[in-house]
This record gives structure tokens, sequence and C-alpha cells, in this order.
């Protein structure tokens, strides 16, 4: 049987017309959408879009003092529209055309790793945008990767919803067990962080031959990790994909390129500073005090007109006086034989101001003192000293934003 | 205290490629008898506080192992 909605975790396996008879059962919809069953968010959240009601976001696990610092209280989230005058839903095309409508808003959150968190709001004139909606999609099985409350989340259920795809929720399982659900539920897309996609490569063993395009977003591009997935899994496209809470997606590139679009053309330019700058127009809905919204993330434009990112400029350490890109170290200790995972900081340091310190995952068949050598050995040929990090610690674990990206701070 | 402070110079040594200290002498200079460079100096620091606890170049220059010794106690 073809399942609208997987999800082997929960044991929920929902088809399109039990999915729509769910739709129909509702009789409020959440101000505040926190659910902690992802089916339930998004059945909330369809709800929302097809009542043309505002919602917000939020993500299942805020306690009550983060909450308080988004300007919610905990009463507030008990608050519900009614629905006195139910929609009728025939059919799937039915939620398909309320969605495309454009007449529903939904509020998210940034996951505060640069700042205070803002909320943002958007419609499907900003998350729609690059929604793909033709009959080479309709067979599309996503495996969701993200958190149902996040930006990246939305679109791909977006995407998922107007192509009447399966979706085959993966967010949260184990690594083993997703490259086993990915394969046994012939997923075709997956939009994911690249540490989820570096968590799941010791556990890709075999081809994983029905899928057919890979996304990576929400972390600087990471070329060692597209070609060990395009080597595991070489049926795959990948695409990279630039984008935020405040943005939606805007950019894509098949590699560390991305080509802007004629029609974003005037919509997008680069700072003095070669900061990127995004129009208002092309923007979700939030506080923002000029027409352009300066996105602080450093690029660089080639002779050919390609966009290249360079480093996120809140992410530079000072290591007395020199600045360091972590991403470029980082990049560098993935390639040494046996590292997993590493993260690249900047520790106070009385002496230079910071000192970079580094936490490595490594395969359990190496030891430490031999990987700390090789580590080094490896930065020595290819960066100035300053770069390289002196302070190692070596865990089970690099700590993750509930985004799912690295914390840096 | 003496042989963890040992442990972390002869690391500092070793990440450079130099031969490993026999034992700590108070007298020792960091910079002109361990050959300690500001990037060294600033390693030596942040281990010497993830294992003592104690900056031993907050409030100022240090430079003999026997000021550091009288920092940590």
């Amino acid at each position: 049987m073809e399942y609208f909605w997987q999800d082997e975790q929960r044991n929920i396996l929902k088809s399109r017309e039990e999915f729509i008879e769910d739709l129909r059962k509702i009789q409020s919809i959440n101000l505040y959408n926190c659910e902690q069953n992802p089916y339930d968010m998004m059945l909330q959240l369809v709800a929302s879009m097809l009542y043309g009601k505002e919602t917000y976001l939020l993500d299942d696990n805020f306690s009550a003092s983060e909450l308080l610092s988004l300007g919610i209280s905990a009463t507030d989230t008990s608050k519900v529209y009614y629905i006195d005058n139910p929609v009728r839903i025939k059919n799937f095309s039915d939620i398909v055309s309320a969605i495309q409508s454009n007449n529903w808003r939904v509020w998210l959150f940034t996951s505060g790793t640069t700042g205070l968190p803002k909320k943002v709001c958007h419609g499907y004139g900003s998350l729609g945008r690059n929604v793909r909606y033709n009959e080479r999609h309709n067979k599309d099985v996503w495996a969701f990767a993200y958190k149902m409350s996040h930006m990246a989340g939305v679109q791909v259920l977006l995407q998922a919803l107007v192509n009447n795809n399966t979706i085959v929720y993966i967010f949260e399982d184990s690594p083993q067990n997703v490259v086993k659900i990915i394969k046994r539920a012939a997923c075709t897309n997956i939009s994911a962080t690249p540490t989820f996609y570096r968590n799941l490569l010791p556990f890709i063993s075999e081809d994983l031959p029905a899928v057919k395009h890979i996304t990576l977003g929400g972390e600087k591009y990471d070329e060692n990790l597209c070609n060990k997935l395009h080597q595991l899994i070489p049926g795959a496209k990948i695409h990279n994909i630039y984008a935020s809470t405040e943005t939606g997606s805007i950019l894509a590139s098949h590699g560390n390129k991305f080509s802007i679009l004629p029609e974003y053309k005037q919509w997008i330019k680069i700072s003095p500073d070669n900061e990127l700058c995004i129009h208002k127009s092309l923007l979700g809905d939030f506080s923002c005090a000029d027409d352009w919204y300066n996105t602080h993330d450093l690029v660089e434009i080639d002779e050919n007109g390609f966009l290249r990112f360079l480093s996120r400029k809140s992410d530079l350490i000072n290591v007395g006086g020199y600045k360091v890109n972590p991403l470029e170290v980082e990049n560098l200790i993935q390639q040494v034989d046996g590292v997993e995972d590493c993260l690249v900081k900047g520790k106070k340091n009385s002496v230079l101001g910071s000192v970079l310190e580094v936490d490595v995952v490594v395969n359990s068949r190496y030891d430490a003192k031999t990987m700390k050598t090789n580590i080094m050995d490896r930065l020595k040929k290819e960066l100035q000293p300053f770069k390289i990090p002196r302070i190692y610690h070596f865990v089970e674990t690099i700590e993750k934003t509930r985004s799912g990206k690295k914390v840096r701070k | 205290m003496e042989e963890r402070l040992l442990i972390i110079i002869n690391e500092i040594r070793n990440d450079k490629g130099e031969e490993h200290v026999a034992e700590i002498k108070p007298e020792l200079s960091l910079r002109k008898d361990l050959g300690f460079d500001s990037m060294d100096l600033a390693t030596f620091t942040a281990r010497v506080d993830e294992e003592f606890g104690v900056d031993v170049f907050e409030t100022g220059i240090v430079d003999l192992l026997s000021d550091v010794m009288e920092k940590l106690g």
C-alpha cells in the first residue's frame, strides 16, 4: 500500500484517505503550533493553510523561559481558532489548491545562532517560490529530515504536498535506522543538513538506488562530504541550497558555485564588505530596518558571475589579530583518515585573545594520540601556523543546535 | 604538579617536532630555554588552565617556570 505519511519511529502510517479524514475531523486550529508528534504538527499546519489562519510554528521542546524570550507566555500556547464552518475537502487536489492560494501565513523563528531569536512571517509567495510542481515529481518519495517547525521542514512539506508525494519522516531517528528506512521506503529525495549526512556516511554500506536527489542546506557547503555522498550514492544528483529563515530558499547549486536566476538578479547585491544582501521583496515579513537585508555571509563572484560562499562573518575567530575561518580548518581535518566529525572553536585566551581548539570524533579503530599527530601533520602542510588548532578534545559527539547545526559558541 | 606541567610542556614541544625536556627546573625560561613563541605560550596557558583551573597569564606576562608554579600554588 502506498502511504502519504510514514513514521516508523512512532509507528504511524497514513494513507491519503486517512490524512484527509484526519483533516476533516479537526475542530480547532492552534495559533501556536507546538505539537510533539510531527504528524499532528503537520496536520495542524495544513489545516491552518486550508482555513487561511495565521499560525506560529514552535519547537515542541521549548522551555517556558525560551518561549518568553520569543514573547510567548505559557497561556498563549493554548490559544485556538474554532472552526465554525468546516471546509468541504473532496480530495487531495482541494488541499493542494488551498496551499497554493497564498491565503495563509506562518510565523517561524530563527534558530538564534547569530543573535536574538527573530520571528519571520512567510506565505506561499515566499516559501513556495522554489517549489517544483509538475508531472516529473508526482512519484517522488521524500525522506523528511528536518524539524517540522523550521523553515526547511515547511519547504520540504510544501514540495511534497503539492506534488501529492509520500513523506517518510526520519528526523531524529538513529543513523543506522535512517539508512534502512530510506532503502526500505525507496526514498527518491532527501533534503537535510550536511551534519545529518555526515552522521549517515558510516552506515551507508550498500547502494541506495532509489535515491535520485540529495539536497544539502543550512550549513556551509562541504566539498568532501559531497564527494563521499557521490561515491556512496552514485545515482543521485547533489544540490546545495542557500536558504535561511528570513529569506526562504534563494539560491541553488550543483557544487560550491551558486548561480543567480535572472529574475532575482536585481534583488541580490554584494555590499562593499563582500556580504550578501537581499532585497525585501524576496524576503519573508520581519522587522528589517532597510530595503536590503544583510545576511552577513561573505561571498565572492567569479569572472563567470557565479557566487561562492566564503564564510559567515560571525564565524571568524580572531587569533592574535589573525582572522581564522573555522570552516576552512574543519574542511581539512575532515579529510584525515579516521576523522568522522569535528568542530573548530575559539577559546578565550589571555595571550592571544583566542586560541583554536577542536573537538574531534574519531573512528573507534584509531587512537587519539596518533590522530592528533596525523591531523597536525596534515594541517601543517596546508595552513598558516595561526590556523592550526593547538587544543584537542576527542569526543563522542559534536553538540548540535535545535536545527541540527554545530554549536559554535 | 611538576609531572603534569612536564607533560604539557613536552606535548607542545612534541607538536613542534622538538625534543622532550627531561625535568622541570624552576629557573627555566618559557621563551628562552623552552623556545616557546606566542602561539606556544597561548597553548601552554590554555592547557594549564584546563588542567589546573588557573589562567597563569591572566594578570600579566609570566616567563619563568617558578612564576608559573607559584601561581598554581
